[in-house]
């Protein structure tokens, strides 16, 4: 529908977030882009199934800690690099993502929600009491950064770049799956599941399809994360923490790809810059969800087409429509 | 194994189950009428225990009737404004939006009361103090017994209610159907509006028995996931379901624990609500085409 | 009403503020970062703690001239958050010492950070490895786990002639940490736990815990859990556990944990580094400063921890006669028995550790009473 004006934002947000380290390289500042970038890229993953596929599902924190972990076991336990790593951690994801997939897909809305929650309890239960293999309550140190030919990324700049890239790629794909006729099937399910189906749409596999896919980019994003930190314990990963993701999709626009981006980049900016707000930030990010659901359920993507729109003057005007879809 | 400790076993089980089963009734009234899960109810209990517990009881040191009664008030306004805020405006949207949107409700008033009352969580002198009923060597906490009376109490009230007052009547219809509901001179807003109000009384009540058993504090709001699955086990339209479902839940959380592993507690007990909702989603009283959603 | 106290407490607290980082304008400013959970009732203490220790030093005119200032980052009770908070301290706020965290995790996971930075970091987390890394910058400003452990475990077994002993501990850090010192203390008199039971933090039923211990015929039981946790477990043991001992790490004295309880609460012994029923002078001193401007009593230990924490920052200071990290480090070295808000006296060792001695007490009816002072 904005196919013009998605492409025209994606290529702006990027372009901001790669010069952004020309002009500012503090330390500080380029650890929280790389944040951003991974916060991405986690988003964006709910937003298959969120977003696209229209499912409720809270559990996109559980396979992030899977990913960080599996990323974490196999290099520090198994001495594997990073690279060899990532399509590991990747497999290990999605497989999972297909055996949650496969049978909860047959729940609908509130159910899937608590069972999501659920799978959140049961990783975070595991982790902290499988020390054996998890490393327990203290969890893993020493995850080596990733070697590019024969240098180790040491600085946080250079990961930066790495990270950035895979997001853009990932970003990238996003668009041409939402272009894709799987793309158009999510929606189609998403919005009327019965219609969709007398269309000959196979709306399980399409749902099966979002949690795969989400599962392959929480893959990509716990593997970075991992390296970026060094360490990993399971008290990171909080039910909290997947508040905030959602925060970000739902501001940022649900269903669309920059959406996800912007959101994800604007927030986690925004928190850094909160932090004066302390222990209050979360109360902020609790109103934000709701004040944007009631009165501008597009997400601020839509306001952002709007004024690529003019700029640009394209033709296809803002309508209703996308609102009420997303509804 | 020692017959005293399974006695007390099982006892203590239905004591917790009860517990669960009080926080359930608060989701089975807002599901029937709206056909939403109220994701939010678990911090409703909260605010019931704060407002009762931490304003009244503690901070101007009301007795336990006026306490009450000014609950009841403040509950019911309380529901109310949460339903006109944050339920309201989304009434025509999609049902995952009111969830993603009670969700957020949820965090923002764990998030306010830490503010308002701050984070240190505190006690609550019950009734009974801390006063046991022994029978044979197991015991259980007079608190339990009370919380068990009140809770078959309610069960009866919302029976009542529900199947033979007017009120009930108006409820179901509009839980059936708001439009015809609305053309028959039915005022849904209004009724749903009421719905939210008793359910919000319902979650008070549940903070203010369940208080002085835990605590006031944030990590009340927790126990809400438990009511959820007690009526995932029982049944969402079945009125009795909640209470059955958190006895059945109370208990395969105590033997669990026991027999199997006390570490692995929680994930054991997810474990039984995905197998429930897999297996029989609309639960052990519920009918089989009662299962609807997105 | 109910807003009402705590805006105005607010609204005090930001003028107050204002007006002290305009007095002190110009003069040299010792900025301390704070790093806490500050959703947590130990955060908040941590906060109102250096609060009035930073405003009783400026007040006499700072030392040597040197104001304190103090910028609070919250955790999130996670190693990432407190990693990214302390950057932020670093790089943006540019401070000069950290106090914090209270949580053995965050602050294993900043050490490299303030280690590469030269920033002197007053840590408060209990587990043995803080001080077992060897970072130089790394001071601690809260007794060890293991001293608690030993303490309890010769309690337990040596002065009430217990041996049948279970262990209560709540699955995180300092739950398994304290769990596992305590297995080590216990084995070195031959005690072999009976049970070894836990629980998730945020737990409010712990019936089938108790319930094993209590099969297990165990005496005594030792508790190492978090707030409001403890409390809950306190009352159900009583009630599910007639007549057992109940031993606990010093969470279960504080003030909330306390409160949680009740009456049950009567009779659990407990190790701690500060007790407000402690009739030192310099003691009653701080608890009364404490009611004077924040109008309640410190909830909990960590409270004149912090407190000294930015004490003992003030006197190195004044020994290093400078402001200079490594000058400051080295001079925190040079403090011995120095008597801090604690009660306590305060020997900074080669490695770090501060706090050598702890105090034995019991809990009648929400107050402490002292059994013993044990030397570590």
């Amino acid at each position: 529908m904005f196919k013009k004006e998605r492409n025209i934002a994606l290529a702006i947000i990027f372009l901001i977030l790669i010069i952004t380290p020309i002009f500012d390289r503090a330390p500080y500042h380029i650890f929280v882009l790389n944040m951003v970038a991974i916060n991405i890229i986690l988003v964006m993953a709910l937003n298959f199934i969120l977003g696209f596929a229209g499912q409720v599902f809270l559990g996109t924190v559980g396979f992030y800690a899977i990913a960080c972990y599996s990323t974490s076991l196999l290099t520090v336990n198994y001495g594997l690099s990073f690279w060899q790593a990532v399509p590991f951690t990747i497999i290990v994801t999605s497989i999972l993502s297909l055996i949650l997939g496969l049978p909860t897909l047959k729940l609908k809305g509130f159910y899937l929600a608590l069972m999501s929650s659920g799978f959140i309890y049961i990783v975070l239960d595991i982790l902290r009491n499988w020390k054996s293999f998890t490393g327990g309550v203290w969890g893993i140190m020493g995850i080596p950064r990733p070697f590019i030919g024969t240098t180790l990324v040491r600085s946080d700049l250079h990961f930066y770049f790495i990270a950035i890239t895979i997001t853009l790629c990932l970003a990238i794909f996003a668009v041409l799956i939402e272009d894709s006729k799987f793309g158009r099937a999510f929606k189609a399910v998403r919005d009327d599941q019965l219609s969709s189906e007398m269309l000959g749409i196979n709306s399980h596999m399409t749902k099966v399809l979002a949690f795969v896919m989400c599962g392959i980019y929480t893959g990509f994003a716990g593997s970075l994360f991992a390296s970026l930190q060094g360490f990993v314990s399971p008290e990171m990963y909080t039910f909290e923490l997947n508040a905030t993701y959602m925060c970000m999709l739902v501001v940022g626009g649900l269903g669309s790809v920059p959406g996800a981006v912007l959101g994800a980049t604007v927030l986690t900016i925004t928190t850094e810059l909160l932090r004066f707000l302390r222990e209050k930030y979360l109360t902020f990010y609790a109103l934000l969800i709701i004040i944007v659901l009631i009165y501008m359920p597009g997400g601020i993507i839509t306001y952002v087409y709007q004024i690529i729109g003019r700029l640009f003057s394209l033709k296809n005007k803002p309508s209703q429509k996308e609102e009420i879809n997303v509804r | 194994m020692d017959i005293q400790i399974v006695m007390q076993q099982v006892i203590s089980g239905l004591a917790i189950g009860c517990i669960y089963g009080l926080i359930a009734l608060g989701y089975s009234l807002i599901f029937n009428a709206v056909d939403v899960v109220n994701l939010a109810q678990g911090s409703f209990v909260m605010v019931g225990a704060f407002v009762y517990g931490a304003s009244f009881v503690r901070s101007y040191g009301w007795p336990a009737f006026p306490a009450f009664a000014g609950l009841i008030i403040v509950m019911a306004v309380f529901g109310m404004v949460c339903e006109f805020f944050f339920y309201r405006p989304l009434r025509y949207a999609h049902v995952r939006t009111k969830l993603v949107a009670l969700l957020a409700l949820s965090m923002l008033l764990n998030n306010l009361a830490l503010i308002i009352w701050g984070p240190y969580p505190m006690g609550l002198e019950g009734p009974f103090g801390t006063k046991v009923l022994s029978i044979k060597g197991a015991t259980i906490l007079y608190q339990n017994i009370y919380i068990i009376a009140i809770t078959i109490l309610l069960l009866i009230l919302q029976f009542y209610i529900f199947f033979h007052t007017t009120l009930g009547k108006v409820l179901r219809a509009v839980a059936q159907d708001k439009d015809t509901a609305s053309l028959m001179g039915i005022e849904a807003n209004q009724a749903v509006s009421f719905t939210f109000a008793y359910s919000s009384i319902l979650a008070g009540i549940a903070g203010m028995l369940i208080a002085p058993v835990f605590t006031i504090g944030t990590g009340l709001s927790q126990l809400g996931f438990m009511g959820f699955g007690a009526c995932i086990i029982g049944s969402f339209t079945n009125v009795s379901g909640a209470l059955i479902g958190g006895i059945i839940l109370g208990l395969f959380e105590m033997f669990s624990a026991s027999y199997i592993s006390s570490l692995y507690k929680s994930a054991i007990v997810y474990l039984l609500i995905i197998a429930f909702l897999l297996m029989r989603p609309q639960g052990l009283l519920g009918k089989k085409e009662e299962v609807s959603g997105l | 009403m109910l807003f009402g106290k705590r805006i105005t407490k607010l609204i005090t607290i930001t003028v107050l503020t204002l007006l002290v980082v305009v007095s002190s304008a110009g003069a040299a400013t010792f900025k301390l970062g704070g790093l806490a959970n500050l959703k947590s009732g130990y955060g908040q203490s941590m906060v109102s703690g250096t609060a009035l220790a930073i405003k009783e030093i400026n007040a006499a005119g700072g030392v040597d001239g040197v104001t304190f200032s103090i910028d609070w980052q919250d955790t999130e009770s996670s190693a990432a958050t407190g990693r990214m908070a302390v950057q932020k301290l670093i790089f943006d706020t540019k401070i000069d010492a950290l106090i914090g965290c209270h949580g053995s995790t965050v602050v294993l996971a900043v050490e490299g950070l303030i280690a590469e930075n030269e920033i002197v970091e007053m840590a408060m987390g209990s587990a043995s490895q803080v001080t077992q890394l060897g970072n130089p910058w790394l001071f601690r400003v809260r007794e060890d786990d293991a001293l608690t452990a030993k303490v309890l475990a010769n309690f337990t077994v040596n002065e009430l002639g217990l041996t049948k002993i279970a262990i209560f501990h709540m699955s995180e850090q300092y739950g398994v940490g304290g769990k596992d010192n305590t297995v080590a203390a216990l084995a070195e008199y031959g005690v072999e736990p009976v049970a070894i039971e836990a629980h998730n933090q945020g737990d409010v039923d712990f019936s089938s815990q108790l319930l094993n211990i209590r099969q297990s015929g165990a005496e005594a039981m030792i508790l190492y859990s978090g707030i409001p946790d403890i409390g809950i477990l306190i009352k159900q043991a009583r009630q599910l556990i007639p007549g057992i001992e109940i031993l606990s790490s010093s969470v279960g004295a504080t003030a909330p944990a306390m409160d949680v309880a009740g009456e049950a609460g009567n009779g659990v012994y407990a190790v701690v580094s500060y007790s407000e029923d402690n009739p030192d002078e310099k003691v009653q001193k701080f608890v009364q400063a404490h009611v004077e401007e924040f109008g309640v009593k410190p909830y909990d230990f960590f409270d004149p921890l912090a407190y000294d924490a930015v004490y003992l920052l003030a006197e190195a200071i004044k020994i290093a006669g400078s402001t200079d990290h490594a000058a400051v480090r080295d001079a925190l070295h040079e403090i011995q028995g120095y008597k801090g808000a604690t009660g306590l006296e305060y020997y900074v060792q080669p490695n770090g550790e501060t706090i050598n001695e702890l105090l034995l007490i019991q809990i009648q009816d929400g107050k402490h009473q002292v059994v013993d002072t044990i030397k570590g």
